[in-house]
């Protein structure tokens, strides 16, 4: 069996398992920020701040952006595998997601710890 | 039976398709438009949580109507993603996969994006 290099796990399951997974943390964070948004609305700066200097807040959406990396790389390498043909456009174009999906982690990280 | 005989018609807007279809390719279109979102609201996070006058600038961009509409359809894209990947979980534990559940799931994934956006517009606006 020739293994898949370029795809999240290398192995088609575990990408569908991950996708799954991932799928449900992005969404119940998404239901979560829109519920905390339409309860405090209108919104204040000190009640925004203190949301996301609250650690389980900072944690969840650290995890979020995480679950973000794997899933979005999932669908992006399953839509090039499709269409880009060429192999060195194809590889260049999943390692610019990858690079970017992992810069966005980062700068999550540094806006909920930073400044 | 000679194979040279076979029509080919290759151009895909001569030909019909089913709406699973349009569903289908209309998933992907939004998954790779949500990519873009990424970075938006990473800056929108970073620029309300630096300080109030940021917290109030990001709060008047959400006052320009160019800036709604360019939400709303970003966030109509991740919306139609989510409800579209609800579906395939669906078909994943054997649920509307015949073709005519198959064709229900579909539009009933159109008609919710289609209500949620309203939602979403009135409260953008």
């Amino acid at each position: 069996m020739v293994k898949s290099v370029t795809s999240l796990t290398g192995n088609g399951l575990r990408d569908w398992i991950i996708q799954r997974v991932t799928w449900v943390i992005i969404a119940v964070y998404i239901v979560f920020l829109v519920s905390f948004m339409a309860v405090h609305a209108p919104l204040t700066h000190d009640v925004w701040c203190q949301l996301f200097r609250n650690n389980f807040m900072r944690l969840g959406t650290v995890l979020t952006l995480l679950a973000i990396l794997l899933h979005m790389y999932i669908i992006m390498w399953t839509i090039f595998t499709d269409y880009l043909k060429n192999t060195l456009v194809r590889i260049t174009a999943e390692v610019i997601v990858f690079i970017s999906l992992l810069a966005f982690v980062i700068w999550g990280v540094m806006i909920l710890w930073g400044t | 039976m000679s194979t040279d005989k076979r029509p080919v018609n290759l151009n895909l807007f001569t030909m019909k398709f089913p709406v699973m279809a349009i569903a289908s390719i209309l998933h992907r279109i939004a998954g790779f438009i949500i990519f873009f979102l990424i970075p938006i609201c990473l800056y929108l996070l970073q620029h309300s949580l630096s300080s109030i006058i940021g917290f109030s600038e990001v709060q008047s961009w959400f006052q320009c109507v160019y800036f709604k509409i360019i939400m709303l359809g970003f966030l109509t894209a991740l919306l139609y993603y989510l409800l579209a990947s609800i579906r395939h979980f669906m078909m994943d534990f054997g649920f509307a996969e015949s073709l005519k559940g198959g064709r229900i799931s579909a539009w009933v994934t159109f008609a919710l994006t289609v209500i949620g956006v309203v939602l979403m517009g009135y409260w953008l606006w």
